[in-house]
């Protein structure tokens, strides 16, 4: 009896230290950040909300909708998580290299929770983990880049970044949502291969945007989630040591049993001159389920990039 | 079909319609009945369209458009003013559908408050909705449908599009078919075009080719088949393999009236059509034999070969030649609207051309902006050596000394007018040129500064009768400018205008293109 109470103080003290080890952590995460406004949004406040959810209120309010939601709404009310934790949405980043912004989101109220990311036309989904954070690498579009986060309750909370090594860069990017699946293909023609050089996409990682001295195409957003969005993004550098290079843009949706019918939705963004980025929203009605599988190419959605000098 | 049989048949089909109408005196539906406020006047017809500030309706007397803020409406097809979505049609060419266009409709959107959403119908149409930030109301949906200048045209007097996206001027043909279906419309149809960019016809290579110059005549060979290797055009003895744009494209139309009809002969039967100008430049670029044709916007890697003549000059499809209309295949593309009221909307985007932003996004595009700039001083010099090598036999030294002053501490601007063969009638791009200049002058931009027209001639003809020539054509540019800048405050800019007769040719003169670059009236800032 005396050796099984033992054990059971043994078993205290070991939960205690891992409370405190996962405060001490929590602590540490959010030190070294960019200042940001950690006050959280309430869902109320229009102009934030506005910013998130105009740019596509139907995308907006579809990952509204259909995410769950796994704490009721976010008052004064509910101040701390089940370890004592104050609740609230923190945002952070910081640019690193290749034009990429690393942000810290965390929220310790909502472990495993789907939130969306948002800048320059593009969006995707992440999750945040058991501790309600997450560690998301996001391609920067537009320098100072302002993203925005959005919850599934509608909270949001924007952070500005500065990325001045974005001029070195151009960008394409493509979204898309769950219901029909798209991919942005990029083909680069250089006199010298004699050939095509088709770029397949990648997991995100900021360490590999760059292979060699052309362009690489990435994916962003989390699959894993009730309605995701997905995005591709393609990088390349605006100097370019070796033959010229003309990289055309096309975008293909597959055609199957899934999407047949469906209205495929998404966006697209193209850094440009002088910092300018054009954007606009996609709406691709596609054909009628016929019990066959095809793919839909689109050619010439996007701006094609001469890379190097002639 | 050919293109003037297309036409014919579009104008015939239009004036018999137009028949059909003159007898049709019972009306149809009365769909509306617009009162004015005093309860004076009434009028009924069938609405034919509501821009929010404007009913157009078909009525007993013709079709009418009434001022919205003036009369009540009455009846079922009434427009609910809240709702109002305003539609607008533009069809033409791809090479300005493709990017441009849809790019311009996004910065023209987020500027008034709204955002794009692109709607793809099929690969040759999409519809650009422009929706609200604040509520997410949809304002406006433009509808565009990519194709040839051609179908752009026939669409706008078909009353199928409410502006033609095109990359040439109207044929006499399509001149034509717009006055059949569109009596009285005024101004006339190539008069109702504005550019909204710079671009131009070049001959490209794959990038690695040594050869850096054409003339004309040489291409028309190449083309028709007189020239089948590499080796007469100073390369290794290889066969030439032909690339041009789809037949009914403006860029092909233009490149077969320009080059190949001069030449009297026909087009080769081996040459390799391509409906997308990027797969052209694509199958060009990997290919070393290959020669094609295309617009300078969309030559990707490829190398645009200079224009050659026997003379030596060459002239090159750069920005600077491009705006000065120096090099000779310059294609501006255009836009074409009715001649009936558009809606605020559709005019503020047609407006939307000639802003800042457009600027950029046009550059941004690979086209060439209409902006004016000035070439630097050490240009003159190298034209004045040019001048010197050419003089003939009736250029005298007062002359040249006479040129060599007036091009010291001269910078020529880009600005630079055109005309058509023994004509005073400018040309589009130099009639916008002008406009140019005098928005310019009433922004003050030339206050304190001497502006010198500069008038020269092409070669044909006695060298006093065209001194005459040209003294007479930079006068009638000074007075265009002045009379076209009716807002500016001319005490502050000094004009003056000169005439050099044939002293500084651009081109030779023994082709009509050569001679066509030479007749010119420049601007000179002092």
């Amino acid at each position: 009896m005396k050796r099984f109470l033992t054990h059971w103080r043994l078993l205290g003290v070991l939960l205690l230290f891992g409370l405190v080890a996962v405060i001490w952590i929590g602590t540490v995460r959010e030190a070294p950040r960019i200042a940001v406004d950690l006050t959280p949004q309430p869902p109320s406040q229009p102009n934030l909300n506005a910013q998130l959810l105009s740019p596509d209120q139907s995308i907006g309010q579809r990952f509204a909708e259909s995410t769950p939601v796994s704490a009721s709404g976010r008052t004064q009310a509910e101040a701390s998580d089940r370890l004592g934790l104050p609740c609230g949405l923190s945002l952070a980043g910081e640019a690193g290299g290749l034009a990429m912004i690393t942000l810290h989101i965390a929220d310790p109220c909502r472990p495993d929770t789907q939130m969306m990311i948002e800048h320059g036309g593009l969006r995707f989904t992440v999750e945040t983990d058991f501790t309600g954070s997450a560690e998301v690498s996001v391609p920067a579009l537009q320098s100072p880049a302002n993203i925005v986060l959005a919850q599934s309750s509608g909270a949001t909370q924007t952070v500005w970044i500065s990325v001045p090594e974005l001029a070195a860069y151009h960008r394409v990017a493509l979204y898309w949502t769950a219901d029909a699946p798209m991919e942005l293909r990029a083909e680069s023609h250089s006199s010298e291969a004699r050939g095509i050089e088709r770029t397949q996409a990648q997991p995100g990682q900021a360490d590999d945007v760059l292979r060699g001295d052309g362009g690489h195409l990435m994916t962003f957003g989390s699959a894993d989630t009730a309605s995701p969005i997905l995005a591709h993004v393609y990088t390349a550098p605006r100097d370019v040591i070796g033959p010229p290079r003309n990289v055309r843009f096309s975008l293909e949706i597959p055609i199957d049993a899934q999407s047949c019918g469906h209205v495929a939705r998404g966006g697209i963004a193209q850094t440009g001159l002088t910092g300018g980025l054009s954007q606009m929203e996609l709406e691709v009605p596609l054909p009628a389920c016929d019990g066959q599988n095809s793919v839909l190419r689109l050619p010439n959605l996007l701006r094609d990039l001469t890379l190097g000098s002639g | 079909m050919s293109t003037s049989l297309r036409f014919i048949l579009v104008a015939t089909r239009i004036c018999a319609a137009l028949a059909l109408l003159g007898h049709s005196a019972p009306l149809a539906a009365q769909d509306i009945t617009l009162q004015s406020r005093d309860l004076g006047i009434e009028v009924s017809g069938s609405l034919l369209s509501f821009d929010g500030e404007y009913y157009r309706l078909d009525s007993r007397f013709g079709p009418l458009t009434i001022r919205a803020d003036g009369v009540s409406c009455a009846g079922t097809n009434c427009p609910n003013l809240e709702t109002l979505v305003i539609e607008a049609r533009l069809t033409g060419t791809s090479q300005l559908t493709r990017t441009l266009l849809p790019e311009l409709l996004d910065s023209f959107a987020r500027d008034r408050g709204m955002r794009l959403t692109r709607r793809i119908l099929d690969p040759r149409q999409s519809e650009y909705v422009l929706s609200r930030t604040a509520d997410d109301s949809e304002a406006a949906r433009f509808l565009v449908t990519s194709g040839t200048t051609e179908d752009g045209f026939l669409a706008l007097l078909n009353g199928d599009a409410d502006i033609a996206l095109a990359a040439r001027e109207p044929l006499a043909v399509e001149d034509l078919a717009a006055q059949a279906s569109e009596p009285g419309g005024q101004p006339p149809l190539y008069r109702r075009g504005r550019i909204v960019a710079l671009d131009a016809m070049v001959a490209v290579t794959a990038p690695d080719v040594a050869l850096r110059a054409i003339s004309p005549e040489d291409l028309a060979s190449v083309f028709t088949g007189r020239i089948q290797s590499w080796a007469e055009l100073g390369q290794q003895d290889q066969p030439i393999r032909l690339h041009l744009p789809e037949v009914e494209s403006g860029l092909s139309q233009m490149f077969v009236r320009d080059v190949i009809a001069p030449s009297g002969r026909a087009l080769a039967p081996e040459v390799i059509r391509h409906d997308d100008l990027g797969d052209l430049a694509a199958a060009v670029a990997a290919d070393p034999t290959a020669i094609g044709i295309t617009a300078l916007a969309a030559s990707g890697i490829t190398r645009p070969l200079a224009l050659s003549g026997s003379c030596g000059y060459a002239l090159l499809p750069d920005d600077t030649g491009l705006k000065t209309e120096d090099y000779p295949f310059t294609a501006p593309l255009y836009l074409y609207t009715p001649p009936r009221r558009l809606p605020r909307l559709v005019r503020e985007f047609v407006a939307y051309f000639e802003s800042a932003a457009s600027e950029r996004l046009v550059r941004q595009a690979g086209f060439v902006s209409q902006t004016i700039t000035a070439s630097p001083l050490e240009d003159q010099g190298r034209r004045l050596a040019q001048a010197i090598l050419a003089a003939g036999p009736e250029t005298n030294l007062l002359g040249l000394q006479d040129l060599a002053q007036a091009m010291a501490q001269s910078a020529r601007l880009s600005s630079t007018i055109r005309f058509a063969d023994g004509s005073s009638e400018f040309d589009t791009q130099s009639r916008a040129s002008i406009s140019r200049l005098a928005r310019a002058l009433e922004r003050g931009e030339f206050d304190g500064r001497r502006l010198v027209f500069v008038g020269f001639s092409d070669g044909a003809g006695a060298a006093s009768a065209n001194l005459r020539l040209s003294v007479n054509r930079a006068e009638a540019v000074a007075q265009a400018v002045r009379d076209a800048a009716f807002s500016a405050d001319l005490s502050q800019v000094e004009f003056s205008t000169q005439g050099f007769g044939e002293a500084l040719p651009m081109a030779c003169d023994d082709t009509a293109w050569g001679r066509a670059v030479n007749r010119r009236v420049e601007v000179w800032l002092q």
